[in-house]
């Protein structure tokens, strides 16, 4: 296809996508209030005091924060080519792009996902005084579990032509990011979840598919780096460390955290992590583009 | 002014348009033409005529028109008859021999005759109709209106199924349009050949390319943007489409041009052009199809469609049907055989020609009927136009299915549709004419809704078509009105085998062909024995066919399939 075209086609993609979503004004309404409001209520709950420095529940607030946002962008996607679907086909055979359609389906998407993600940080900033670079950063990380859970939406939305389905499924994909993101020691679990694996210090292969570890991986560890002049923060870190290494956070190398409290920005693991989540959403786009230009073209 | 007053405005109008006759002469052969009424209702001398001649304009006049009750309506069509019987046996100066015999044409018509073709219009009686047309007015040969506004005066003109009024005469032209009644009369006046397409290729030195579709004595055609007049006269040939015509009217009012007038246009405004691969042909060779090799869901699947066809695809329910359309937009395999279109393997280059619309709703529900037609346009067809341009042609071709109203309305509002279910059909079908497809498929275009709607739907399919586009539709219990509209229908047994292909129409005359007692074989039902009864009488009433189709307990699809072997054997 010419590629003007396909611009062409894209922009008027992304220009009917955003009126579909704006078209019913209360759920528009909703689903952004949902956002604050979930972020109040994680706020509220992770406060264990006013001060951040002294907050030792920040970590499960960034936690969930993580866990709204594959909800939010599960919510919003999963029934995007379901509800599309036959309109899809029959644009098809006038030459409409399939690729076009989900490109545009994604940038609106992740725009909805952009606005739900400042709401929940805006509300987390105010409640725990979080500083404003780290609320810029943990709103980054928290948008790359959006994205990445849009493509999970839309990679289930092009498997199932039903909506039942597709609700069922939601679980199926939320429960896991939970069980393995890295906030219930690992430690705990039944062992075989290591399969292969001899060393228990590590997180286990299974939760090394999950993207939520990733993501609270370098959430976590960029907290560190970033507020790495800070001593007050800097005494938060500890407490943080103190605190995942109670809890036998073993995702996260206790020497490594250890090399932190020396030289933040020496290591990059926040770094790495937030480049694997990159790397998540290419795969899961790419690969849900092809699920999706499949399911459509065979019908 | 009175209703006579009007008329005779209308035909002064028509007729000085056609420059040969005067206003006194017409005056004066209506005058004739009237007698018999009151000396009250023509009145009107020839200055008081010519005064607010120049005063109303032909709009007020086809307003009055609108407006009157509709049992006067045919009194003004037998008017308008009478007009251009007028000008078809006068080629000079109307006399007074032709006024008199234009008077016993008016006694002619005062008896059953022409009351007589209006009444078996009105009853949908068309084949008497013509043939009483035949009879009496070898001089017609086509009688059609074209009107689509919802008004009560197209309602009325609905019913007698008439679109367009073209009359033979001689040698000219004639165009009566209403941009504010969504009126138009196009009246086609010559001896030599009128061709009718749907395009044409870039008028150049050779402008014969295009596919010609000759039009037919007593056929009804439509006339829109996308078709176009070519006539071929003495004075050379003349393009003429009706966006030409438009603009030749002017941006005011209604104007009435002649032909001749305008030929010396530019020949440039009457470019237009037919796409490279313009569906012409489709055709299907012992085609199997199906989802998986194994398991063909259609066998031996034999038509021969030309363009500009309505074709019903029949059958039970699970026959194959949806199968069959899925196959030319490859949802479906074909397994064995070929479906040829234009005379080669369907192939993806075709798809933009084609338009799909599967049974379930392919709307967006969550646009108005405008955002859906607006970005369906752009989508397709990009930055081809303004907005101001789309929204002519969204305005357009939702006047043309008659659902102008709801241009603005939301499709689903608080959880329930807001248009009915006839309105989304026609939607969807008025998207694929703004991606103007020549073939049209749709899945099952009537389930799910009322009788009036679903023939209705048929009617708009029906006028597609004479757009010189194809239309395959599923189609499961069709109503006798529905079923005469199909130009071909392909029928399918429960287990998918195609038992029947063949013209509509000659459907009937096969059952006229069979023999009663091979019948009875078929019919075991009291019900089907009295519909077989009716056969022996002779007749061939397809609502005979539909009564038995539409029982489901009677075995219709296996007397199909006698048929068809009866035919074979034949």
């Amino acid at each position: 296809m010419n590629s003007n075209l396909l611009k062409t086609q894209i922009a008027y993609q992304i220009r009917r996508q955003f009126k579909v979503k704006t078209y019913e004004r209360l759920n528009l309404i909703v689903s952004f209030i949902i956002a604050p409001l979930l972020a109040f209520l994680s706020a509220f709950i992770f406060r264990s005091d006013i001060d951040l420095v002294q907050n030792q529940a920040y970590p499960n607030f960034l936690f969930f924060m993580l866990i709204s946002g594959i909800f939010f962008g599960l919510i919003g996607s999963v029934f995007e080519i379901i509800k599309d679907r036959s309109t899809v086909q029959r644009e098809r055979l006038g030459g409409v792009s399939l690729f076009g359609y989900y490109v545009s389906k994604y940038f609106v998407l992740t725009f909805f996902g952009f606005i739900q993600t400042i709401l929940y940080n805006i509300i987390g900033m105010v409640f725990l005084h979080i500083p404003l670079a780290l609320v810029a950063f943990n709103s980054f990380v928290m948008l790359l579990t959006v994205i990445i859970s849009i493509s999970f939406g839309l990679f289930i939305s092009s498997l199932t032509r039903s909506t039942l389905i597709a609700s069922n499924l939601i679980p199926i994909l939320i429960i896991p990011q939970i069980l393995l993101g890295g906030l219930i020691p690992y430690a705990n679990m039944d062992k075989s979840i290591y399969l292969w694996e001899t060393n228990y210090d590590t997180a286990p292969p299974i939760a090394r598919i999950i993207p939520v570890k990733y993501a609270y991986e370098a959430i976590i560890t960029g907290n560190v780096a970033f507020t790495g002049g800070n001593n007050e923060i800097n005494d938060q870190i500890s407490q943080i460390v103190d605190y995942l290494q109670d809890n036998q956070f073993m995702s996260i190398d206790t020497q490594s955290y250890v090399s932190y409290l020396k030289c933040p920005f020496c290591s990059k693991t926040w770094f790495y992590d937030i480049l694997i989540l990159i790397g998540y959403i290419t795969v899961t786009f790419i690969l849900g583009y092809i699920i999706f230009y499949r399911r459509i073209f065979n019908g | 002014m009175n209703n006579l007053a009007y008329i005779y405005k209308l035909w002064l109008s028509i007729v000085q348009a056609s420059g040969k006759l005067t206003t006194s002469d017409v005056l004066l052969a209506a005058k004739r033409l009237v007698e018999g009424h009151s000396d009250e209702d023509i009145a009107i001398s020839i200055d008081e005529f010519d005064k607010f001649a120049k005063n109303i304009s032909l709009d007020e006049i086809l307003e009055y028109l609108y407006a009157i009750e509709p049992a006067k309506k045919y009194v003004i069509l037998i008017n308008l008859f009478m007009v251009i019987m007028l000008k078809n046996i006068s080629n000079e100066r109307v006399t007074f021999k032709q006024i008199a015999a234009l008077k016993d044409i008016y006694k002619k018509l005062s008896t059953p005759y022409l009351y007589d073709v209006l009444y078996l219009l009105m009853n949908k009686k068309y084949s008497k109709a013509h043939k009483l047309l035949d009879e009496h007015a070898p001089n017609i040969n086509f009688i059609c209106f074209d009107q689509n506004a919802r008004s009560e005066f197209n309602q009325s003109f609905e019913e007698y199924q008439i679109r367009f009024i073209i009359f033979k005469i001689d040698d000219f032209f004639l165009l009566l349009n209403s941009h504010s009644h969504d009126l138009k009369i196009y009246t086609y006046i010559n001896k030599n050949n009128l061709t009718l397409a749907q395009k044409c290729v870039e008028f150049k030195a050779e402008p014969y390319e295009f596919t010609k579709h000759n039009i037919r004595d007593h056929s009804i055609y439509y006339i829109d943007g996308d078709s176009f007049l070519r006539i071929t006269n003495d004075k050379g040939v003349i393009y003429l489409d009706e966006n030409v015509l438009i603009k030749l009217f002017g941006p005011v009012n209604e104007k009435l041009f002649l032909v001749s007038e305008i030929k010396e246009f530019d020949k440039n405004i009457f470019q237009c052009s037919i796409a490279p691969d313009h569906i012409y042909n489709i055709k299907s060779n012992h085609l199997f199809g199906g989802y998986s090799s194994r398991n063909p869901i259609i066998q031996d699947v034999n038509f021969n469609i030309n363009e500009g066809e309505l074709v019903a695809i029949m059958g039970p329910s699970g026959s194959g049907k949806t199968t069959l359309l899925r196959t030319f937009v490859k949802q479906a395999k074909i397994l064995k055989g070929s479906l040829l279109i234009n005379h080669e393997n369907i192939s993806e280059k075709y798809f933009h020609r084609m338009g799909y619309v599967a049974q379930d709703d392919v709307l967006i529900k969550d646009l108005n009927v405008y955002d859906n037609m607006y970005y369906y346009y752009r989508l397709h067809f990009g930055k081809k136009k303004s907005d101001d341009e789309i929204d002519k042609l969204i305005s357009q071709q939702l006047r043309s299915l008659g659902i102008l109203e709801i241009k603005y309305q939301p499709i689903f509002k608080n959880g329930k549709f807001t248009i009915s279910g006839g309105q989304r059909k026609r939607l969807s079908i008025a998207l694929e004419l703004l991606k103007d497809v020549d073939l049209i498929l749709m899945d099952e275009p009537t389930s799910g809704l009322s009788s009036l709607d679903s023939e209705n739907i048929i009617k708009e399919l029906k006028k597609i078509t004479l757009l010189n586009k194809t239309v395959i539709i599923n189609i499961h219990q069709p109503s006798t009105s529905m079923y005469r509209q199909f130009d071909q229908v392909i029928v399918f047994n429960e287990y998918g085998n195609n038992i029947y292909t063949n013209k509509s129409s000659e459907v009937l005359k096969i059952f006229k062909l069979v023999k009663t007692e091979d019948a009875y074989l078929f019919n075991e039902s009291e019900e089907s024995r009295e519909d077989v009864e009716c056969m022996k009488c002779d007749k061939s009433d397809p609502e005979l066919l539909l009564e038995i189709q539409a029982d489901e307990k009677s075995n219709f699809w296996n007397l199909f399939s006698y048929l068809n072997n009866f035919t074979v054997k034949k």
